[in-house]
């Protein structure tokens, strides 16, 4: 039991470090943390829920990607919009939808 | 060091100092520890965008900080409190990098709000400083008594009929209103080794709350002046210093608590 809590510790520290140097320690955060507390309020078997949070940060990755390219002609000057902040802003709106829609179902 | 024009340079950090270990030993009595390293750092954010519009740094902090706590309060109550933190601070540091993207001129400001400078606050801010800080005081002086057992016991005191939720919410908004105060001078990467450093120390050392609470002030406020004052000799960050004096507090109070608690143990031995 403490050897798996070693073992799951050492993996985080590779995973935020690796991701800390790619894609900064602002995203680091939010896609370690955020995709995984949405697919768990989709669904509640393990394997499933694993599967979605890869899937929903690789969609909000590359929708991020795709608006900060787009956002290069938005204003207020003629220079991109980070994209950290558009994979963030992505992934928090759906936690927050899915916190609000899951409130509503159970109390309906 | 101690002319006139330093006088700013001693009063506000001193102020700071009572006000984050006050609102501190609440935040480690309740294991807010995350809670209050993530609010500061958010409302650094919010700093950022004033900065961009031209308006008031202080209300840009305030706002950012408000937002952030309550926002934490209102999801955290929904999902896990520590995921609710996370996202919360990612979002707004997400927000703060728009920000400093849209404008490139303020790295020497942005820099002191980062790691803090004494003179944070200036002369025409020191007013509503101090009135916020004593509308901090008095808050934690009002809700002492509910706020003490819901951070001890929080079933017992629910049972008692205090609103938890109630309290954990004007907790909060202390927490974010302390923030915004404290940002400027001590910075935002490092202010929580102030609020959380002394008042783990002072507790480590005594059981009683108003004891420890005392402690905490004293020991934030030495871990402040000397901080100033090293500050001052070397030019460094002051962050740097608070930093290493609320960790240097900790360690030190963990191994006076040890040492005290083994000479306790052969003197009942022996």
């Amino acid at each position: 039991m403490r050897l798996a809590g070693l073992a799951c510790l050492i993996a985080i520290a590779l995973a935020v470090s690796l991701a800390a140097i790619t894609i900064g320690a602002i995203l680091s955060t939010a896609l370690l943390i955020g995709p995984a507390a949405i697919a768990l309020r989709l669904t509640r078997m393990p394997a499933l829920a694993t599967l979605a949070a890869a899937g929903i940060a690789i969609a909000a990755t590359w929708i991020g990607i795709v608006l900060a390219y787009d956002s290069f002609t938005w204003p207020p000057s003629h220079h991109g919009w980070p994209v950290s902040f558009f994979i963030v802003a992505l992934i928090f709106a759906g936690f927050v939808g899915t916190q609000v829609t899951g409130r509503r179902r159970r109390a309906g | 060091m101690f002319a006139a024009f330093m006088l700013n340079t001693w009063i506000t950090p001193s102020i700071v100092a009572v006000i984050a270990s006050v609102v501190g030993f609440f935040v480690v009595l309740r294991g807010a520890a995350f809670v209050a390293d993530a609010v500061p750092q958010g409302a650094f954010a919010g700093a950022a965008g004033a900065s961009l519009l031209g308006i008031s740094r202080l209300a840009g902090l305030a706002v950012f900080a408000l937002a952030g706590a309550l926002g934490i309060g209102w999801l955290g109550r929904r999902s896990r409190r520590d995921v609710a933190t996370a996202l919360i601070l990612a979002m707004m540091l997400g927000l703060g990098a728009l920000f400093l993207s849209f404008s490139r001129q303020y790295s020497q400001e942005i820099f002191a709000l980062l790691f803090g400078e004494p003179p944070g606050i200036s002369a025409t801010e020191i007013l509503p400083v101090v009135l916020l800080g004593l509308a901090c005081v008095l808050a934690i002086a009002v809700l002492y008594r509910p706020l003490l057992p819901t951070s001890l016991a929080p079933e017992s005191a629910a049972a008692r009929g205090i609103s938890l939720a109630g309290i954990e919410l004007a907790f909060l908004v202390i927490v974010a209103i302390a923030t915004s105060m404290t940002l400027p001078v001590v910075g935002a990467l490092l202010i929580f080794s102030l609020m959380i450093g002394p008042p783990a120390a002072a507790r480590s050392l005594t059981s009683s709350p108003l004891r420890a609470a005392g402690l905490s002030v004293l020991l934030a406020l030495a871990t402040m002046w000397a901080a100033v004052a090293a500050a001052f000799q070397t030019n460094w960050p002051i962050g740097f210093f608070v930093g290493v004096g609320g960790a240097l507090c900790y360690a030190l109070g963990r191994l006076a608590a040890r040492w005290g608690r083994g000479r306790g143990r052969t003197a009942a031995t022996g």
